[in-house]
């Protein structure tokens, strides 16, 4: 994983743990910016992979944190927040792994 | 109902459109109504064409609709109008609630189960004394609840009732309580419309329906686009099953859908909950993660959606065809799971994060057409590629060069990325297939001639897209990609460009059976073992055999005969033209009274008979009741005289256990934006409405003085749907030259706004420049005390076509309905002012 990538990947966790302390009913900020640096290090693994000529590793693990993100800001009925929660440690995972 | 069949209406209220230049073919109906003896009503705050065709105009205030017919259920109750035969035949009235359960009289605006802390509500004490009652409507399931297994209770025996009203939880007396403050002189205070005005539409709904007479109401997106859309039609629902205008003959709500296959959209829809025909998406964090377990909790144990396995095995088989097996769930897994809210307004907001990496626009036209479109233009900013297919260049296709960003100064097109890709599209005429509208009616026309140059029909585009995905995936290895090897897709292509069969398409929709690819004639004959494949099965019977495409048929009734006019198109399901027709007959299987008549038991015959499909089993008879003690499921548990079979009880919901995510009855709030407080409540706007805070997306506070005018958006006759196939007309652009705002001369006068004067109207998400048109059509409204103007908008305007203006929609904010998601349009805040706006001039006259 490239380095920029990594620090997408934290800054996204820091955002996301900011959001899982405050738990608000309503919050387009911590949100939008775990999103923000979830894609941006998405894209970046993106464009490793095509610089190795291979499918980027971590990408389908990172793909579904996105998809749990977006559960988190757009839900459908309540927040779910365990399954945020599930997904900040896939994502913590994700990081560790990298290195 | 039929849209003919207003015209054996005694009244029909008008509410939410205008119907007269929006549908004015529909309207027709209405005039011949009126020429029957019909009395026609228009509630709206625009006197328009549609109020000048009335007897009546009642002017409202912008959102406050609610208000107005909770006052119609409040006359209907508390003077005993209702038609007490049929409502306590047919409706839960009589049924009893949770002992749990607490109106919004008793909570200051929230009923029972609010979590204040994540917003939304747990349904459980709303659910009928001890059962628990699925929701009939996927989409509107609350996340994380499965009730298809749950709802086992309801096979046990019925739901607890007291045909005497005296029980103090049972519906008829939950909503006395409800509605008691709804008065006409709240109803005048909230909606300014003169309790004379309400009073006299109430004595004629309650004098003219019954059993020798009945109404109807008419209603558009002047209805829906609130954020709380659902609960209006449900209001009126209520209106109308407590009169017994529901299921019989000029009795009814009248959607009048787009005139752009709008209900054929959500048929086989374009949207992200559903599959084709109402079947639930599957949800990941439901007990979706295998076809059994999906089967399991979405399948309700009463009632006609019972048969749902029958439906998703013949779907998936529709769609995977020999690749969908019983082994492998016949392709189930292919079928992506929901996470959250991917509907266009949350992916809107997404796209500015970055999530979505392209997008087509396929007959849409968002950044004139969707709300907030200067946050709509910024998101698509950050797409690396985009698809527009259109007849002409749309705004949302040059964004880039002339959008309004790029006219405010905030971008520059050299810095937006975006590939865009523009295709010619065929014109309507100049390519076959379907389009189902107002009614349900699936109506066939054919290409009259070839299109232009390289335009293809959008059919052709979507087909041949696939096919090249299908070749471009069909040696990956990758599991993610099995979808679409595994996809059926195999329509024949004609002619020299290789237009797919759209006939093909329908029949597939239409279904078959697999071992031998013949048509089934209609849903009934669907089945759960993959025998029969079916890509949507509400539409079985529109090509019931080889060479009868029944949407094609074009045979009306003769003069005399019965006027349902079965043989003209096709009506989803069975060719019915009135849902819920067995309301037409009383308990005992007799029409109501010999003008009223539409469907009756023939004793001689013993089966259900008439002058449309009676919606019911043909031969149950109407003293049918089920066996309790056998546990009776599907359509064994509903009795003879259950005519709302698609119920878990057959019953009419004046109150709903289940489905609604704010609420089990419609109850007032105000627009997210208003002048005034709420006067019902110290809630002031739908707690569990969908607010989205973002920088560029900020909502006005109540009573906030910057913005003190109440805003309305509408459509013109002369400029179809976005508005750019006939601004790009010169007949049709000369006749509505340029973008207007409509305001009342009162208004006019004190902002020293002239006529055909500029103006300038504004918001926190943006501001445009506008002509003024001063009006008498408006007028101002005394709301709660104080004085309120409303004033209107088009919105079709934008930068291209001859007929051009700013585009309204940049004033408006992306929020959305509790249930269903959409926009607010209709009732705002803004500001207005005479004199330009700062910049760039996009006028006629810009140059």
């Amino acid at each position: 994983m490239p380095v920029s990538a990594r620090a997408e990947g934290e800054a996204a966790l820091a955002a996301l743990d900011r959001a899982l302390a405050q738990k608000p009913k309503r919050d387009g900020h911590a949100f939008a910016e775990m999103t923000e640096h979830l894609c941006t290090m998405r894209d970046l693994l993106i464009g490793h992979g095509r610089e190795r000529g291979g499918p980027p590793p971590l990408l389908e693990r990172l793909n579904s944190v996105i998809s749990t993100a977006l559960a988190g800001h757009f839900p459908l009925g309540s927040t779910p927040w365990s399954e945020v929660e599930h997904a900040r440690g896939v994502l913590q995972r994700l990081i560790e792994e990298a290195d | 109902m039929a849209l003919w069949d207003l015209a054996n209406s005694d009244w029909v209220i008008t509410m939410g459109s205008n119907m007269a230049e929006n549908h004015p073919i529909a309207f027709r109906f209405l005039v011949e109504a009126k020429r029957r003896g019909a009395t026609l009503v228009h509630v709206d705050p625009r006197y328009t064409r549609t109020g000048a065709n009335c007897d009546i105009h009642a002017p409202i205030r912008s959102g406050s609709d609610i208000a107005f017919l909770g006052g119609m259920i409040h006359y209907i109750l508390e003077g005993d109008h209702w038609f007490r035969d049929f409502a306590l035949a047919y409706t839960n009235i009589a049924h009893i609630i949770e002992d749990a359960y607490a109106d919004p009289e008793q909570g200051d605006g929230v009923f029972s189960g609010f979590d204040p802390q994540q917003g939304d509500y747990s349904e459980e004490s709303w659910q009928y004394k001890g059962k628990i009652v699925p929701s009939p409507i996927a989409e509107h399931r609350v996340q994380g609840e499965q009730k298809g297994a749950q709802s086992e209770s309801m096979a046990e025996g019925p739901p607890p009732q007291d045909p005497t009203l005296q029980h103090p939880n049972c519906v008829y007396q939950i909503m006395r309580r409800h509605y008691a403050r709804y008065t006409p002189e709240m109803v005048e205070q909230v909606t300014g419309c003169p309790r004379e005005t309400f009073l006299s539409i109430c004595e004629l709904v309650a004098q003219n329906s019954g059993r020798d007479r009945t109404g109807a109401f008419a209603y558009a997106v002047g209805w829906t686009h609130h954020t709380y859309g659902v609960q209006i039609i449900r209001a009126a629902t209520i209106v109308q099953s407590l009169l017994g205008n529901v299921g019989r003959p000029g009795g009814g709500i009248m959607a009048l859908r787009g005139h752009t296959s709008i209900q054929g959209s959500t048929d086989i829809p374009t949207l992200y909950n559903m599959l084709p025909t109402y079947l639930p998406q599957p949800n990941a964090f439901h007990d979706h993660a295998t076809l059994d377990r999906y089967i399991a909790s979405e399948t309700p144990a009463t009632g006609w959606w019972h048969n749902f396995p029958k439906y998703i095995v013949s779907l998936l088989k529709a769609w995977y065809g020999e690749n969908a097996t019983a082994a492998n769930e016949w392709g189930y897994q292919h079928i992506p799971k929901l996470t959250g809210d991917v509907s266009q307004l949350p992916m809107t907001l997404a796209m500015s994060n970055g999530v979505v990496k392209g997008q087509f626009f396929i007959g849409q036209n968002p950044v004139v057409g969707a709300v907030n479109t200067a946050l709509v233009e910024k998101g698509l900013a950050r797409l690396e590629w985009m698809v527009v297919r259109d007849i002409a260049m749309t705004e949302t296709a040059n964004f880039w060069q002339k959008g309004n960003r790029i006219q405010r100064g905030e971008a520059r097109p050299e810095e937006i990325g975006t590939e865009v890709f523009f295709f010619p599209a065929a014109l309507a005429a100049e390519k076959g297939g379907t389009v189902t509208n107002t009614s349900r009616l699936v109506q066939w026309h054919d290409a009259v001639c070839e299109p232009p140059g390289s335009s293809r029909s959008d059919l052709w585009f979507i087909y041949h897209l696939g096919r090249r995905l299908k070749q471009l995936y069909a040696g990956s290895t990758a599991p993610r990609d099995r979808a679409i090897q595994a996809l059926t897709w195999d329509y024949p292509m004609m002619g020299d460009k290789q237009e797919p069969d759209a006939e093909a398409v329908l029949q597939e929709i239409n279904g078959y059976t697999v071992a031998d690819r013949k048509l089934v004639p209609n849903y009934q004959a669907l089945k759960d073992d993959g025998s029969t494949a079916c890509g949507g099965w509400m539409y079985s019977g529109v090509f019931p055999k080889e060479g009868q495409n029944q949407a094609r048929s074009r045979r009306p009734d003769k003069p005399g005969g019965p006027g349902s006019h079965l043989g003209w198109a096709f009506a989803w399901p069975s060719n019915r033209r009135t849902l819920y027709n067995r309301a037409s007959a009383d308990p005992e299987g007799r029409p109501w009274s010999e003008r009223k008549k539409m469907i009756w038991w023939d004793e001689g015959q013993g089966k259900w008979t008439g002058l449309d499909v009676p919606d019911f089993e043909p031969e149950k008879r109407p003293d049918y009741r089920p066996d309790w003690s056998k546990n009776p499921h599907g359509m064994e548990a509903l009795g003879g005289a259950d005519p709302f079979i698609m119920e878990p009880d057959g019953q009419s919901m004046l109150f709903v256990p289940s489905g609604l995510k704010d609420g089990p009855l419609p109850t007032y709030y105000e627009p997210l934006e208003s002048p005034v407080r709420n006067p019902f409540y110290r809630q002031q706007a739908n707690p569990t409405a969908k607010i989205w805070e973002q920088p560029g997306n900020e909502l006005h506070g109540i009573g906030d003085p910057r913005f003190p005018y109440v805003l309305t958006t509408f459509r013109l006759t002369e400029l179809h749907c976005g508005g750019v196939m006939s601004r790009i007309a010169p007949h049709t652009a000369e006749l509505q030259p340029e973008a207007f705002v409509e305001l009342p001369p009162e208004l006019a006068r004190e902002l020293g706004i002239e006529h055909l004067g500029w103006t300038t109207l504004s918001t926190l998400r943006g501001e445009v420049e506008m002509r003024a048109m001063v009006t008498e059509r408006l007028t101002p409204f005394e709301i709660n005390g104080r004085r309120v103007y409303q004033i209107g908008v088009p919105w079709v305007y934008g930068w291209e076509g001859y007929a051009r203006g700013d585009v309204a929609n940049v004033l408006l904010a992306i929020t959305g309905d509790a249930n269903t998601s959409i926009h607010t349009t209709k009732a705002l805040t803004c500001n207005l002012r005479a004199g330009r706006r700062a910049g760039t001039r996009s006028g006629p006259d810009a140059g």
